[in-house]
C-alpha cells in the first residue's frame, strides 16, 4: 500500500499545475459550503442571543412572536398596549427581581425611539449575558437626555451634546414633528450587534412630555394646559410593553400562567428563547436553500475534477499500462486511482478549511462590528465535520469512474497508445 | 522452457493474422524473430507474454499452460516470470532511474527475492545491473532527462532486475543509431546469459541477426495466408 501511495504522490507532483488547480477549486468549494454553514449557525447564534437573562417578556395579547418582534427587534407596532397600573402590579409580583418597562412609537430618522427607564441599562442583556455598555457619557437623568445605539450614532454621526429632535410615529419622513422639545445625547452605547444598536433611548417621563399637547394622534398647541414640564406628574398611563426578571426561574411558568389569566386586561407573557426559536424557525427556510446551493458548489467542483481526471486518463493510459507490465495487478491500478482522488480531495478539504478559518480570523472583528454576526471559530462542529467527510466520500467514489475505466483498459489497448 | 502449439489468433472480423503449428524454445535460447512490418510481431510477443489470451492451441511458458489461467493468474505470472522491454515509452517518467529500474521487484515478491539471494538486496541489483548497462552516474536522474539510447537501457535494466526467465524485447533498438543499437544488443545478451534468461528479440533490422544463434522469419513459421 505504501508502494502505491508512492506513487500516486510522486504521479502527482508529476502533474502539480493539474493538480493544485483541482485543489484550488474543491477548496473553494468547501470553504462555500463551510461559510455558509459557519455564517449560518452565526447569525442563529447572534440571532437567538438578542436578548438574554430575561425571563419574561410581558406585552397585551397578540401573538408571542409579533410580541418578541416589536418589543426586541422593534419591527412592526404592538395593536394593543399595557396599562401602567397592570404592570405596576405585575412587577409587585413577589417572584419578580426586577422589570423594565418599554414604550415605542415615536422614531428619529427612521430609527426606533424607545421610552424605558434606567433598569434597562442595569438589566438588558445579549449574548451570553452581556450587559450594555457605554462607549462615551451615561444614562438619561434629566428629562430630555437622550441615549443612542451605537449604529444610530455612527450612521447619523451624532457626538456627546449633541440635539436631536423625536419625529411622532415610525417613518423616517414622518413630518409631525416633537420640536418644542428638542433631547440632548448624553450617552452612546458600545456596539452589540442587537437591535439595540438602532435605537434611541430616552425616559418613560420624556415620551409623556413630548405627547402632551396630542390628542388622539394630531398636535394641538395648548391643549394639554399651560402647566410648565417641571411641575407636572408625568406618570404614563399607558406602555408598551416590558421585561421581567424573576428570582428563581422555577416560578416562570407560574408567572406566566397567572399574567395570561391577568383579569384588568388581556395580556400574554412569552419566554425569549421560546419566541426566538419560533421566529428563527420561520426564517430557517432561505437559511437551507443557502446550504443546498452550497452543496451543488462542492458538487460542481467535484463534477470539475472528474472532468480533469477522465481528460487525463487518455494521456495516462500508457503509464498505467507500464506499470500493469512490470507487474501491477488491475485492483493496484484502481486503488492508485480512487487514491489519487481521494487525496486531491483531501488536501483540497485542508486547505478550503484553513483558508476559511484564516479568513474568518482576519474578518470576524469587522462581521462582528457591521452585521454583530458572532462566528465562533472553534474547531468544526459535528455537523460541519459531517458536511467534509460527506465531501471527502464524494470524492473517492468521484474517483471510482476514471478508476474503473483504468481497471477494464486491458494490457493491451494501453500498449497499442504511441503517444 | 517456451512451447507452442496449434496457435490461432486473429483479431475481431479480420482473417487470422497468426496460425502457428508449433514453436518450441529451450531456456537460455536466444531468438531473434524478423519479419515485414504488420506481420504479426508483436501479437506474437504479446500472446507469448500473456496480454492477449490466446483463443485457440496451448501456449505453456516453464511448465505452466498460460491460456488456461485466468487473467490475474497471467497477470501474476508475467510479473514474476517475464521481463517486458517496448519499443519506446518504457518508463514512468515521474520515478527516478533507479525507482525504475527496482519497480519489478516491488510488485513480485518472486523476483524480489532473487535479486536480495543474488545481490544482497533489491536496491544493490538496480545498482550493479545500472553499473553493467554504463549508467551509475544517472541514478537519481529523473528519466526524462536521459536520451533515447539511455532509456532503453533502463528499461533493460528494470527487465532483467530479479532474473525472470523470459526476456521478451520488442524493437527495443528502433530509435537507436547503429554504434549504440550494437552495444545495447550486446549488453542485453550478456545480461541473459548471466541469469539464464531465455531472450526474445524482434526486430526488423536484419543486421542485427548475427548476434543471435537462432533466427525465426515469422513469415515462414506463419501459416495464415493473410499474413501481409
Ligand atoms: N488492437 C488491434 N486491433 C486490430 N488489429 C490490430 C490491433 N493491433 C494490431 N492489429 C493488426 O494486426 C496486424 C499485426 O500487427 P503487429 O503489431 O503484430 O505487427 P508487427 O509485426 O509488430 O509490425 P511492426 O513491425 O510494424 O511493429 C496488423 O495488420 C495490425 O493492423
Ligand atoms: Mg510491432
Amino acid at each position: 500500500m505504501s508502494l502505491l501511495l508512492s506513487l500516486t504522490l510522486k504521479s502527482l507532483w508529476n502533474r502539480r499545475l493539474t493538480a493544485l488547480m483541482v485543489i484550488a477549486s474543491i477548496a473553494v468549494s468547501v470553504m462555500l459550503l463551510l461559510g455558509v454553514e459557519k455564517v449560518r449557525t452565526g447569525a442563529k447564534e447572534s440571532f437567538s442571543s438578542t436578548i438574554s437573562g430575561t425571563d419574561l417578556i410581558v406585552g397585551a395579547r397578540s401573538g408571542s412572536v409579533q410580541l418578541l418582534l416589536y418589543s426586541v427587534f422593534r419591527m412592526g407596532n404592538a395593536t394593543n398596549n399595557v396599562s401602567w397600573k397592570s404592570y405596576q402590579d405585575i412587577a409587585s409580583n413577589r417572584h419578580v427581581a426586577w422589570s423594565v418597562p418599554i414604550s415605542l412609537g415615536d422614531s428619529h430618522r427612521g430609527y426606533r425611539v424607545m421610552g424605558t427607564t434606567t433598569a434597562y441599562f442595569k438589566h438588558y442583556q445579549y449574548g451570553r449575558k452581556r450587559p450594555l455598555v457605554f462607549a462615551r457619557g451615561q444614562q438619561f437623568e434629566q428629562l430630555h437626555d437622550v441615549v443612542l445605539g451605537a449604529e444610530v450614532a455612527r450612521a447619523l454621526n451624532y457626538q456627546m451634546g449633541d440635539k436631536l429632535v423625536i419625529a411622532h410615529g415610525i417613518g423616517s419622513t414622518s413630518f409631525a414633528k416633537h420640536e418644542d422639545q428638542p433631547f440632548t445625547v448624553v450617552g452612546i452605547l458600545a456596539p452589540t450587534g442587537t437591535p439595540v444598536d438602532h435605537t434611541l433611548h430616552v425616559s418613560l417621563q420624556a415620551i409623556e412630555a413630548i405627547h402632551i399637547d396630542w390628542q388622539t394622534g394630531t398636535y394641538i398647541p395648548g391643549s394639554g394646559g399651560t402647566t410648565p414640564l417641571s411641575e407636572r406628574e408625568l406618570e404614563p398611563k399607558q406602555i408598551t410593553a416590558f421585561l421581567l426578571g424573576l428570582k428563581s426561574r422555577l416560578a416562570t411558568f407560574q408567572l406566566q400562567r397567572s399574567i395570561s389569566n391577568y383579569r384588568a386586561e388581556p395580556l400574554q407573557a412569552v419566554l425569549p428563547g421560546v419566541a426566538l426559536q419560533e421566529l428563527w424557525s420561520m426564517v430557517g427556510i432561505a437559511e437551507n436553500a443557502l446550504l443546498i446551493i452550497s452543496a451543488f458548489v462542492v458538487v460542481s467542483g467535484l463534477f470539475g475534477m472528474l472532468t480533469v481526471l477522465l481528460t487525463g486518463m487518455n494521456e495516462r493510459r500508457r503509464e498505467l499500462a507500464i506499470l500493469r507490465a512490470v507487474g501491477a495487478r488491475p485492483w493496484q491500478i484502481l486503488v492508485l486511482l480512487v487514491m489519487e482522488t481521494a487525496l486531491l480531495t483531501l488536501a483540497g478539504l485542508l486547505v478550503g478549511t484553513a483558508v476559511l478559518y484564516l479568513g474568518l480570523l482576519a474578518l470576524l472583528p469587522w462581521l462582528e462590528q457591521a452585521y454583530g454576526l458572532q462566528v465562533a471559530l472553534s474547531l468544526p462542529a459535528q455537523r460541519e465535520l459531517l458536511l467534509l467527510i460527506a465531501v471527502f466520500i464524494a470524492g473517492v467514489v468521484a474517483g471510482l469512474i476514471p478508476g474503473y475505466r483504468a481497471y477494464r483498459y486491458s494490457l493491451a489497448d494501453g500498449m497499442t497508445v504511441r503517444t | 522452457m517456451i512451447d507452442l502449439q496449434q496457435i490461432t489468433f486473429g483479431w475481431p472480423d479480420r482473417p487470422a493474422l497468426l496460425e502457428i503449428p508449433q514453436l518450441s524454445i529451450e531456456q537460455g535460447e536466444r531468438i531473434f524473430i524478423h519479419g515485414p512490418s504488420g506481420c504479426g510481431k508483436t501479437t506474437l510477443l504479446n500472446l507469448i507474454a500473456g496480454i492477449h489470451p490466446a483463443p485457440q492451441g496451448s501456449i505453456t511458458l516453464n511448465g505452466e499452460q498460460l491460456n488456461t489461467l485466468s487473467g490475474s493468474q497471467r497477470d501474476r505470472f508475467r510479473a514474476d516470470h517475464i521481463g517486458l522491454i517496448f519499443q519506446q515509452f518504457n518508463l514512468l517518467p515521474y520515478l527516478s532511474v533507479q525507482a525504475n529500474v527496482e519497480l519489478p521487484c516491488q510488485f513480485s515478491k518472486i523476483r524480489r527475492e532473487r535479486a536480495e539471494q543474488r545481490y544482497g538486496s533489491v536496491a544493490e541489483a538496480g545498482l550493479s545491473l545500472l553499473q553493467e548497462l554504463g549508467l551509475s552516474g544517472l541514478l537519481q536522474q529523473p528519466v526524462t532527462d536521459l536520451s533515447i539510447g539511455q532509456q532503453q537501457r533502463v528499461a533493460a535494466a528494470r527487465a532483467l532486475i530479479g532474473s525472470p526467465e523470459i526476456i521478451i524485447a520488442d524493437e527495443p533498438t528502433s530509435s537507436l543509431d547503429s554504434a549504440n543499437r550494437a552495444a545495447f544488443i550486446e549488453l542485453l545478451i550478456n545480461e541473459c546469459d548471466q541469469n539464464g534468461s531465455t531472450l526474445l528479440f524482434v526486430s526488423h533490422d536484419q543486421s542485427l541477426a548475427q548476434q543471435f544463434p537462432r533466427q525465426i522469419d515469422l513469415l515462414q513459421l506463419n501459416r495464415a495466408g493473410e499474413a501481409v
